[in-house]
């Protein structure tokens, strides 16, 4: 029933310290210290709360752009590890332009707004940017604007057409599956200044091996007997799926292996088509909104595949262990060339609290492993459709053969909400 | 099965969804409570299943005697559902429809509905107009509905660590004044598990209809409550639940989603007042609420309320408009 597609409410993060006591009880009214209150309704009814794809009714609302939901905006406030990363570059923007693609609510563009960026440009498929908007203006930022919709939809409104730093968080739970990737590398090769930065630059997938029965019988054995009924063929669809949770420390049970990593400068150039024969296109070849692609060097052309890796990986067991899970973990890196103080790693801590939430695929047959064996095997990952961020996972998995020699292979499908 | 991406791909289905609901103890056991309750309405009788999913309900009825059981769903778990129906022996009572009802061709009326078709707030993207229009086309006259009615109910609960947390964060972040952001924040109900020691006033009842007769355009209610504090305490938000009574048999069974018992996936819906209510002990509020479907999109609930209040410690009078989506 669609209803429960609904994202749960989200949990509220650590508990927050409230700044300044405001509990303004002194209240207006019937509303009606009257015109503001209501402009700003009529301003919330049109834009935040009726977006664009609104004007068909059978659009799925919220569905098609959960990130208008403020109360899911919320976490943004509490994320000081991004935060602190990015700071390191929003101290040096002064007199530079700056695009945000992803901006969301907005908050680094006008932090960059406030360091005296000579522009920022903030861009996000939600409606939230037409609240940002409005915030920004509240609070004076004269050198900021906001922009709903699609890169190349809007970039011939932008006020200037070459950025000194493009900030995009690109990567998906799978490197390059993210449909932000598209429009990083679209800005990169027709948006970014001579000398200028993509920030962040890197990012890598890592590795662990999960030891999780309790899970699997969870997701997986529930199916057998359902208030009396079998429901087998219900395993099959867990079986395939990529759980996105939140892995407890107790049940990693290996090392960490830094699988694979891309970087943004050697990415294929945008233009590329970017399927592999299914479904719908997810890349627009732009040949109508004047981005004429420049700059194209041959470094680009003979750059990383964008749609498929195919990569080793291998870790070692930290105990005696069954292993019955792998679980990947995406960081993300700054190296920045004209300014070496502004790195940054966003990394990640498997068992504690990661920028992205880690993703989970169930090996078919568990991996029974003594302490310091190897696990070994591969990973594939294919881009299905990125602008649902949409991906296939192959993998295989084995043993050294400490306690018995396994081999296990599998494919899953990945992608958003 | 073969096992490429692309069969994979094609064949998706969030599997998720239909744990949560499966595992919602209360939810699936009201359903098959009522049917095998009942047992003897079903005998040698033809049901229908709104939204079957995995079939579940579709085998409770098939358990319970039906001659024959149409289940119908348009996403592709339908493909599961109909090999579910099949691994249980029931293939020749069961049959298994990926598809609209609207498109639904049968050769026989039904005697018995049955669906899960509430959604949050009962009404909030639920299937009750596919519901309504399976009963007028395919309902025999004297058609059962299972469940055959459905009530929500409101009370006033206190909310201070969330107000802060939800509400109060966007007054300073990062020396920005976000406070825009709070005020549409208060246009978003929320979802979630309140709990009993929250509840700070009676409960009313806020709409109630009778799915044997109630009609699409009904759905649209105005409703008037008195809320009275049952202690002193701030009002800071509504809480909305509702029921759904299971009473074709002679045995009736209720499913209920109040506060006052385990949360069930629904939980409950919570308004946050613009200007919470400081109320003592037995001091009334009144409200008014008018929930419609919204113009341009008719899967969003608009919600306004107004409020009335004269008590010792505030008088507040105000509109406030909601929007679930």
């Amino acid at each position: 029933m669609p209803s429960r597609k609904n994202p749960p409410p989200y949990a509220s993060g650590p508990n927050h310290n409230k700044k300044n006591n405001n509990n303004n009880k002194n209240e207006k009214k019937n509303n009606a210290s009257g015109r503001n209150a209501s402009v700003e309704r009529i301003i919330a009814n049109e834009s935040l709360l009726a977006t664009e794809s609104e004007k068909h009714a059978t659009s799925k609302s919220l569905y098609g752009d959960p990130g208008a939901r403020i109360s899911g905006n919320v976490h943004n406030i509490y994320d000081r590890i991004r935060m602190r990363a990015y700071q390191s570059i929003l101290k040096n923007i002064k007199g530079k332009s700056l695009l945000h693609l992803g901006c969301g609510m907005g908050l680094i563009s006008m932090i960059a707004a406030r360091s005296l960026a000579s522009v920022v440009v903030a861009v996000d498929h939600s409606a939230i940017v037409d609240a940002a908007q409005v915030v920004a203006k509240q609070n004076g930022l004269q050198n900021i604007s906001f922009f709903h919709g699609s890169l190349r939809d809007v970039m011939p409104q932008f006020p200037l057409q070459k950025f000194d730093v493009i900030l995009c968080e690109w990567m998906g739970a799978f490197l390059v599956n993210d449909s932000l990737l598209d429009d990083a590398l679209f800005a990169r090769d027709n948006l970014l200044a001579e000398g200028g930065v993509m920030c962040p630059d890197g990012s890598s997938i890592h590795v662990v091996g999960v030891s999780d029965y309790a899970f699997h019988l969870d997701t997986v054995e529930y199916w057998s007997n359902v208030y009396g009924f079998k429901m087998e063929p219900m395993k099959a669809l867990v079986r395939q799926e990529v759980e996105t949770c939140s892995v407890p420390a107790a049940n990693i049970a290996t090392s960490t292996c830094l699988a694979h990593t891309v970087n943004i400068a050697t990415l294929k150039k945008s233009i590329e088509s970017d399927m592999n024969g299914t479904g719908s296109s997810s890349n627009n070849n732009n040949n109508n909104n004047g981005g004429e692609v420049e700059g194209e060097t041959a470094k680009k052309m003979s750059g990383q595949d964008l749609n498929d890796y195919t990569v080793p990986f291998s870790m070692r067991a930290s105990r005696d262990t069954t292993v019955n899970y792998l679980t990947f973990f995406v960081d993300a890196t700054f190296t920045n060339p004209n300014d070496p103080g502004a790195n940054f790693v966003l990394g990640i801590r498997p068992g504690g609290s990661n920028l992205w939430t880690e993703t989970s695929v169930g090996l078919p047959e568990p991996l029974p492993l003594r302490a310091g064996e190897t696990l070994s095997g591969e990973l594939r990952v294919r881009v299905v459709d990125r602008r649902r961020g949409a991906a296939a996972v192959d993998i295989t998995a084995r043993t050294d053969g400490g306690v018995a020699k396994v081999e296990t292979s599998g494919s899953y499908v990945y992608q958003h909400c | 099965m073969s096992g490429t991406g692309d069969y994979y791909f094609d064949s998706y289905s969030h599997y998720g969804i239909h744990m949560e609901m499966l595992k919602d103890y209360h939810r699936t056991t009201s359903y098959r409570d009522a049917i095998w309750r009942n047992a003897y309405l079903f005998k040698d009788k033809v049901v229908l299943d709104v939204g079957c999913g995995t079939g579940i309900l579709s085998m409770f009825a098939a358990k319970a005697g039906a001659r024959k059981v149409i289940g119908i769903d348009c996403s592709s778990v339908a493909v599961q559902a109909r090999q579910i129906v099949k691994d249980n022996g029931f293939e020749d009572v069961i049959t298994i429809i990926q598809g609209k009802v609207e498109d639904l061709q049968l050769d026989e009326k039904v005697d018995i509905i049955i669906s899960e078709w509430m959604g949050y707030f009962l009404l909030y993207e639920s299937m009750l107009n596919t519901v309504l229009y399976a009963r007028d086309k395919w309902g025999t006259p004297d058609v059962k509905l299972f469940p055959d009615g459905a009530n929500m109910y409101v009370c006033g609960i206190s909310d201070e660590q969330y107000k802060q947390e939800r509400f109060d964060v966007w007054d300073d972040v990062q020396g920005f004044d976000f406070s825009y952001f709070k005020r549409l924040s208060y246009i978003e109900p929320l979802i979630d598990t309140v709990s009993r020691e929250q509840i700070a006033t009676n409960t009313a009842s806020l709409f109630s209809f009778d799915i044997n007769t109630v009609r699409e355009e009904d759905l649209a209610f105005t409703s008037e409550f008195t809320l009275a504090a049952a202690r002193s305490d701030c009002v800071d938000a509504l809480c909305v639940h509702f029921d759904t009574p299971f009473t074709a048999g002679h045995e009736a069974v209720v499913l209920s989603t109040t506060p006052l018992t385990a949360p069930t996936h629904w939980r409950q819906t919570v308004l946050y007042l613009h200007n919470p209510l400081r109320m003592k002990r037995g001091e009334q509020a009144k409200f008014r609420m008018c929930c419609r479907p919204n113009a341009c999109n008719p899967r969003d609930l608009d919600i306004a309320l107004h409020v009335e209040f004269d008590g010792e410690l505030q008088s507040s009078h105000y509109d406030q408009d909601f929007r679930l989506r």
